[in-house]
């Protein structure tokens, strides 16, 4: 069991032969009379293996041809705009200013809004207390403490 | 033709020396792309974004590095950039398919996969090898995708990563590390569904 997991903790190191002298003997004595990880070092040779058709890989023909192709079509194109215009920096910048602008609107709006209110509500109390005849040096605290 | 001959050609916009260009690197940057991408139509997309790339930047190119290692570099830049804009694609498709299918209220829950039509035919190792190598992390895969595909040396990947060699070297042995669990648990994963 513990030179199983002994063989889970260094199987890429022995499948590539990395390992030291000593521990490559100790895990192919164990893989010889253990069929399970015996069967998980060939799965995992078979994935190590496959490496090789990436180092071989090649590209499709004429690929070389069409890259030069491809790449005179875009020199021939006319140059973008400049950098500061382009797209990507352009449209985040104005949707940031106007995000920023209805902030600022809405922020006006809402202190304007405020004071609005607070001078409504100063002016109908002066109405109520001048209605009821209360005097002026009845502040609005003496009266809720005489009630 | 020397690298700095290469360069002041390109510099200049003499055709010839682009020619030149393309003729000695286009296997070199395709090849890179395609070990990132799995895919030769995207390799030969981000080729070209490449090239186009090394046109614009040859200016600010100092020599500090050779020629071949700054293509590399770009190379690596190119695809990586690539995966991480697919990513998103991918995960707006599957957004998409969603609400597409939610709304027929026939959503199983499986995403449609990611397409990306692959003349290369591959067998279950290959697979594997190819899910794991994508589940590393962006500095891990790299590192393992320029020592084993393109069998570069650790000094050469420290080039092109532009980092040190023990930098290099433990990126790699984390790769190695974090290939073997996913490795393992995909076999049992397999034997599994394979078993029930």
């Amino acid at each position: 069991m513990t030179d199983c997991r002994l063989l889970h903790e260094n199987l890429y190191g022995y499948a590539a032969k990395e390992l030291p002298d000593t521990l490559m003997d100790q895990l192919d004595q164990h893989i010889a009379v253990c069929l399970d990880c015996k069967q998980l070092l060939e799965q995992f040779n078979d994935v190590l293996n496959a490496i090789g058709e990436h180092v071989g890989a090649e590209p499709l023909p004429y690929a070389g041809s069409r890259l030069l192709h491809r790449l005179e079509a875009a020199l021939e194109m006319p140059e973008k705009s400049s950098f500061v215009f382009s797209k990507s920096i352009l449209q985040p910048a104005l949707i940031s200013l106007g995000m920023l602008l209805a902030l600022a609107i809405g922020f006006l709006i809402g202190t304007e809004g405020a004071g609005r209110y607070a001078a409504y509500n100063e002016n109908t109390i002066q109405e109520v207390r001048s209605d009821l005849n209360v005097p002026d040096f009845m502040t609005d605290e003496l009266l809720e403490f005489t009630e | 033709m020397t690298d700095q001959e290469l360069i002041t050609g390109i510099r200049n916009r003499d055709r010839q020396v682009i020619r030149h260009l393309v003729g000695t690197y286009h296997k070199q940057v395709i090849k890179t792309a395609y070990n990132f991408t799995d895919n030769m139509d995207d390799a030969e997309d981000i080729a070209q974004d490449v090239c186009i790339e090394i046109l614009e930047s040859v200016k600010h190119f100092r020599g500090d590095s050779s020629l071949s290692t700054w293509i590399y570099r770009l190379t690596v830049n190119k695809s990586l950039n690539f995966i991480r804009k697919n990513k998103r694609k991918q995960l707006v498709r599957q957004f998409e398919t969603f609400f597409r299918i939610a709304a027929n209220g026939a959503w199983n829950g499986i995403p449609e996969p990611y397409s990306t039509e692959d003349p290369v035919q591959k067998n279950e190792s290959r697979i594997l090898l190819d899910d794991a190598v994508s589940r590393l992390p962006e500095n891990q895969k790299t590192a393992f995708i320029l020592n084993k595909y393109e069998e570069m040396s650790y000094k050469q990947v420290a080039e092109v990563m532009n980092l040190s060699l023990s930098s290099v070297e433990s990126l790699l042995q984390r790769a190695k590390q974090n290939l073997q669990k996913s490795l393992i648990a995909q076999f049992s994963e397999y034997s599994k569904t394979g078993t029930s």
